[in-house]
């Protein structure tokens, strides 16, 4: 009997000892995360092939459905718990957006390697993003027994 | 009461160590993916700043562009190193819950 209270005990000991350092894993956010990645490096790679796709009133529907996915990112993440790292990122990748945006609008158009530049800066923001919601994986991963 | 404290200290040690090992060879990997990121960006921001496509006194803003980055990527790294260490400390515990339930 004392055994068995001792077991009860420490059970429930171990089992509050679970220690969470970060949030979940959500497959959705990091579909969008994907998905928006793409749309920039799509809309970056028709600008340098094609200069009809260059002045920056051709892109505008481009530059409003990323800056809405960014700002949905960024709501989202906010909402979580523990997710404070991923915020940040989003914080870092709106501001860069948004600058990159105004400047294309009061130029009209942008150099070509202004424009592999963005891309290349773009690219590495949304990596980042992508590296941390990926992550989140591996704390909820289970070591497979042998 | 089956309940050995040297042979299960043990076996959370390993059980650590293995939930540690693989991911740290990623995390390394993703610090030189990022170093060389950055050698093609700055190549980048010399050859627009040589073509006269930004100017010389546009450098910082665009310098300023490279602290956002490396500020998402050094938070990207901190989520994976406390991620790697939930998992570990997680499987640790988990042999320690099994060490546990066999006292009888």
């Amino acid at each position: 009997m004392r055994n068995l209270t001792l077991f009860a005990i420490l059970s429930l000991f171990v089992f509050s000892c679970q220690v969470k350092f970060v949030s979940d894993y959500d497959a959705s956010i990091h579909q969008q995360i994907i998905q928006t990645a793409d749309r920039v490096e799509r809309m970056y790679t028709r600008m340098l092939m094609d200069e009809a796709a260059r002045p920056y009133s051709v892109q505008l529907e481009n530059y409003v459905e990323v800056e809405t996915q960014l700002r949905s990112l960024l709501r989202q993440n906010q909402a979580r718990d523990k997710g404070e790292g991923a915020v940040k990122i989003c914080q870092n990748a709106l501001e860069m957006w948004t600058k990159y945006r105004l400047e294309h609008e009061e130029k009209g158009v942008l150099g070509e390697m202004t424009m592999e530049l963005y891309r290349e800066n773009l690219s590495a923001m949304f990596q980042a993003m992508e590296v941390e919601e990926n992550a989140k994986k591996i704390a909820q991963a289970k070591e497979e027994k042998p | 009461m089956n309940f050995d404290l040297k042979e299960t200290a043990e076996a959370m040690q390993l059980a650590f160590k293995g939930a540690v090992g693989e991911h740290w060879k990623d995390a390394s990997g993703l610090v030189g993916q990022m170093l060389k990121g950055y050698e093609r960006r700055m190549l980048l921001l010399a050859k627009a700043v040589a073509a006269g496509e930004i100017e010389l006194d546009e450098v910082p803003g665009h310098l300023d562009d490279q602290r956002l980055i490396w500020e998402a990527q050094m938070e990207a790294i901190k989520t994976l190193s406390k991620a790697i260490a939930q998992k570990a400390v997680n499987a640790a515990l988990d042999v320690l819950y099994t060490a546990l339930k066999n006292i009888r």
